[in-house]
């Protein structure tokens, strides 16, 4: 099975099989456009993702090599978040600035699995707070000002008598 | 399925920033519509981006329409509205008018909303960061 080198920011080298590599879009479309060459040796320069995520990613990829590619369904739909299969629980149990990380790489990978798995870990934790909680868990700073809330329009304003 | 609370590290902070709104919006699309509605509360970068997508922006409205609609629903409950009395009727054709007890409807209603409504959390209980921003005006109303 032919081989491709992939290197990180950080110029560390990973050697994958074509057929994994290609869950990532981005790979896939620069394999196609540009053509391989078997005894080429030359390595993709991967200037976006460190070698700490690319090796996360190169880990599902392997697991989820053999899955269905993904269908494109009805986007005004709502979308189901519970479905994550175990594997990939336990895989992203890694504290947030890697989750973000890895999405950030799947992002720009475009592996669509992975950021839709990962899109449903995030909005599971934000399932079921309140804004307040929310802003605690992302450590969001909350920007809305103070004129902004003097103004919000009365409740029940509209109830009011005439 | 539960999720624990992750450590805060300085990271997280910067990374939640670095990503791309569609990313952000995707995330959104996997929320139930009152989860979805807070988040759209939660910052200002968040609720641009629900702005900006159409499918995120027609949940959003479909909730506050809803919630609106529950809000009047109790209002106008006769159980639980306030009712005008009027004083004794006066002999004379139509002057019983001025003669109404003083009592406002809705305002003495404001205070009792019942625990169970959902709350718009629009009246912070954070202690808000006190700066003026007038670039964010359109945020005001936190209307979609």
């Amino acid at each position: 099975m032919p081989q491709l080198k992939l290197q990180s920011s950080d110029g560390e080298i990973f050697e994958v099989d074509v057929e994994i590599a290609k869950c990532s879009f981005t790979i896939k479309t620069m394999l196609e456009e540009l053509g391989i060459d078997e005894e080429d040796d030359e390595v993709v320069p991967l200037p976006n993702v460190n070698s700490a995520i690319l090796e996360k990613v190169i880990e599902w990829a392997t697991y989820h090599k053999d899955d269905p590619p993904p269908t494109e369904d009805d986007q005004y739909k709502e979308k189901r978040s519970d479905d994550i299969c175990e594997w990939d629980v336990d895989f992203l149990k890694v504290d947030q600035g890697t989750l973000f990380e890895i999405m950030l790489a799947a992002n720009y990978l475009d592996v669509k699995g992975l950021l839709d798995t990962t899109c449903k870990t995030v909005a599971n934790m934000i399932k079921g707070k309140s804004a307040d909680e929310i802003r605690k868990t992302f450590n969001i700073k909350d920007n809305f000002t103070v004129s902004e809330e003097e103004n919000v329009p009365k409740e029940n304003g509209s109830c009011e008598e005439k | 399925m539960s999720y624990q609370v992750f450590p805060f590290s300085r990271v997280c902070q910067v990374s939640l920033r670095l990503l791309p709104p569609e990313v952000i919006s995707t995330i959104f699309r996997y929320l139930d519509p009152d989860s979805l509605f807070n988040a759209f509360q939660t910052c200002t970068r968040w609720t641009e981006i629900c702005r900006g997508d159409p499918v995120l922006r027609m949940r959003i409205r479909q909730r506050i329409l809803q919630i609106r609609e529950q809000r009047r629903r109790v209002l106008l409950d006769p159980s639980t509205g306030v009712v005008v009395e009027r004083m004794e009727p006066t002999t004379m054709f139509q002057r019983n008018k001025q003669h109404l007890k003083k009592v406002s409807v809705a305002r003495n209603f404001v205070t009792e909303v019942p625990a169970w409504l959902p709350k718009i959390d629009k009246y912070r209980t954070a202690e808000p960061i006190r700066r003026r921003d007038t670039r964010n005006a359109q945020y005001r109303n936190l209307r979609i």
